[in-house]
């Protein structure tokens, strides 16, 4: 049983089924003020937010999940985190900061799904762009080195997608090389629910299937996939490349995250697996290549060796909390 | 329902080939199928389907997670079991059996899922219904009251993080020398984590991001409380607030709460979930969950009226 303090939301949102004490935990008579709010999308005055607002990721997602996914989930989980941290050691920290302290603290666990979601959840909607972009010279050229082709990252990062049973993300993630300014090695990572890619945040990373304990890129896992779907052995690219799985290793920063959660994909593309497959598909062509590029500068930017305990997108957004 | 012929001989013929089979491929009959709601004439199922569960569910979610999502689990079952010795098994049986293979880890998500979806859709009716007074009076003596199970079992869903199901569990264990005594629990359970004693291995009853993964096996202190000392002791299951079940050995799941992001999505929205479950209390089939009730314990192990 998550510990949570169930004492203090009894006292506020009162009973269940009242839809007008949702979210807004901050009707509630508690006077407070409140440090984290939703970021604006694309730039400071929300450009890119105002957009999905209208019109949703065309070809993508409809502005219906825009408004659910992003607006009313940011908020509430940027209320609850409020609710949590304001007055006390731990007000006026970013979720991402949050985060990495939370999954140290077992019986937090319940304020650390709330930060790490408020974390990726904008790293996600970040990570999207209006139209087509494509990948700069620069992250082009890791990729042919690390994947041999930009297809086959593709077609990886979709099988890992499809691999996640139930919630999760699938992170691009670059290795750290101390010291060096040329790109590390990119692998794939898979997180399950609110699992993060952060090294700070290793306690937590949950990139095993709970069921199995295995990876889902592992050889097992991978196998009793391809028996259940009929396919010959090794016919998965996951099962004939082991080495693009991140698995374990604990070094590295996410460039890039496919969010897999089933409030994602299931309201637009319906709850089947060629459902999923299709939100798949969709989503690599509305990736946003340019901040995959702006992140890759930060890594190589950081100081190098240790992590200060400061994630990458407080380095590229100068700290803003949020 | 459509019953459909998987016709692959190919794909199948070489999957099975250490085991051994005629070359020419027979065409069988799909063993699985939906299940019927509410009786024989899918009664309910027809109901639903035009009106949803008013109140509850609207007819879309109806289609998309009964009708269309059960037909897609029970063809991946077909796929997998044909021309198997498993063709002729439930997915309740897959799913015990599966547990304990983690190369067949998919398979048991999906047999799983198909079990515990007929489970849910089974105890749903399409209005208020009463709750017959010896289990009204079991669960008093578990829970206090009816309210206290709501608030329970409410309380578990909306704590739960990403998707799983809350189950109402009766215990079969009998205690000599006590009368009729209070052995109704609650049990959460993650993804597709089994209830059933059998399928233990799988049980997913920890909230993963409490379990540290250091040293491969750190659970926190606060998951679970620690002592059974004694029966109605001050560290007794009893005494305790939580009205736990410590573990799933000789226990039946008598009705199950759904929250699978798929169920509430659609109709609540990602803020919606209180509303949800308050809306699902109102509309449990508790003529379904009695009959279970007074099952439970005679057929042990044999999944007795769901063997579907």
């Amino acid at each position: 049983m998550i510990l949570r303090r169930i004492a203090r939301r009894q006292a506020i949102a009162g009973s269940f089924g009242q839809l007008s004490q949702q979210g807004s935990l901050s009707s509630c008579g508690l006077q407070r003020r409140a440090l984290h709010s939703v970021p604006g999308l694309g730039d400071s005055r929300n450009s890119l937010g105002e957009y999905f607002h209208e019109h949703g990721v065309p070809g993508f997602l409809t502005r219906t999940t825009f408004r659910r996914t992003w607006t009313e989930y940011q908020q509430e989980l940027v209320d609850k985190l409020n609710y949590e941290t304001t007055a006390t050691e731990h007000e006026g920290n970013s979720a991402l900061h949050l985060h990495k302290i939370f999954s140290r603290q077992p019986e937090r666990a319940h304020i650390y799904n709330m930060a790490a979601m408020a974390a990726f959840n904008h790293f996600w909607w970040d990570s999207l762009s209006i139209t087509k972009t494509e990948p700069s010279d620069e992250m082009l050229g890791d990729v042919n080195e690390w994947f041999s082709s930009l297809s086959e990252l593709r077609q990886e990062m979709l099988e890992h997608g499809e691999a996640i049973f139930g919630n999760g993300f699938v992170w691009l993630m670059q290795e750290r090389t101390a010291g060096t300014n040329t790109g590390g090695r990119l692998r794939i990572l898979c997180t399950y629910n609110a699992g993060s890619p952060y090294r700070d945040a290793w306690l937590l990373r949950q990139n095993r299937d709970r069921a199995t304990n295995l990876d889902p890129a592992s050889p097992e896992a991978v196998q009793s996939r391809n028996s259940l779907l009929g396919r010959t052995p090794g016919s998965a690219s996951l099962a004939r490349n082991q080495e693009h799985s991140l698995q374990d290793q604990l070094d590295a920063e996410p460039l890039l995250c496919l969010n897999v959660w089933q409030h994602m994909w299931v309201p637009d593309y319906g709850l089947l697996e060629r459902g999923k497959r299709a939100y798949l598909a969709a989503w690599w062509e509305r990736i946003n290549w340019d901040k995959v590029q702006q992140r890759k500068e930060a890594i190589r930017q950081s100081s190098t060796g240790r992590s200060s305990g400061r994630g990458l997108n407080d380095v590229i957004r100068g700290g803003m909390r949020y | 329902m459509i019953l459909r012929r998987i016709a692959r001989p190919q794909a199948i013929a070489k999957r099975f080939e250490k085991i051994s089979r005629p070359a020419v491929l027979q065409q069988r009959r799909c063993e699985h199928t939906l299940p019927p709601l509410g009786g024989p004439n899918n009664e309910k199922g027809e109901y639903f389907h035009e009106h949803g569960v008013p109140g509850f569910l609207s007819p879309r979610t109806y289609r998309q997670t009964w009708t269309t999502y059960q037909q897609h689990l029970v063809d991946q079952i077909n796929n997998y079991t044909i021309d198997t010795e498993n063709a002729a098994k439930t997915p309740y049986k897959i799913h015990l059996e599966t547990s304990r293979q983690p190369e067949h880890a998919h398979m048991y998500n999906i047999a799983a899922m198909a079990h515990f979806n007929f489970l849910w859709w089974e105890s749903i009716a399409d209005q208020k219904k009463a709750v017959p007074e010896s289990l009204r009076k079991d669960i008093e003596e578990s829970f206090h009251s009816m309210d206290l199970l709501r608030n329970e079992m409410l309380e578990h869903a909306d704590a739960m993080f990403g998707n799983g199901f809350v189950w109402l569990m009766k215990q079969n264990i009998s205690q000599a020398g006590i009368g009729s005594h209070s052995n109704l629990r609650i049990l959460c359970t993650y993804n597709a984590g089994s209830p059933y004693a059998d399928a233990w291995r799988m049980k997913q009853d920890r909230e993963s991001s409490t379990t540290l993964n250091l040293n491969g096996d750190r659970r926190s202190e606060m998951t679970r409380p620690q002592n059974r000392v004694g029966y109605m002791g001050p560290h007794s299951q009893q005494a305790r607030e939580g009205y736990h079940l410590a573990n799933t050995l000789d226990a039946t799941p008598l009705l199950c709460l759904n929250t699978w992001q798929h169920m509430w999505i659609p109709d609540y929205g990602i803020v919606g979930k209180r509303v949800y479950l308050a809306a699902w209390w109102e509309r449990i089939d508790w003529d379904v969950v009695f009959q279970r009730y007074n099952h439970a314990g005679r057929l042990a192990g044999n999944g007795y009226s769901y063997r579907r």
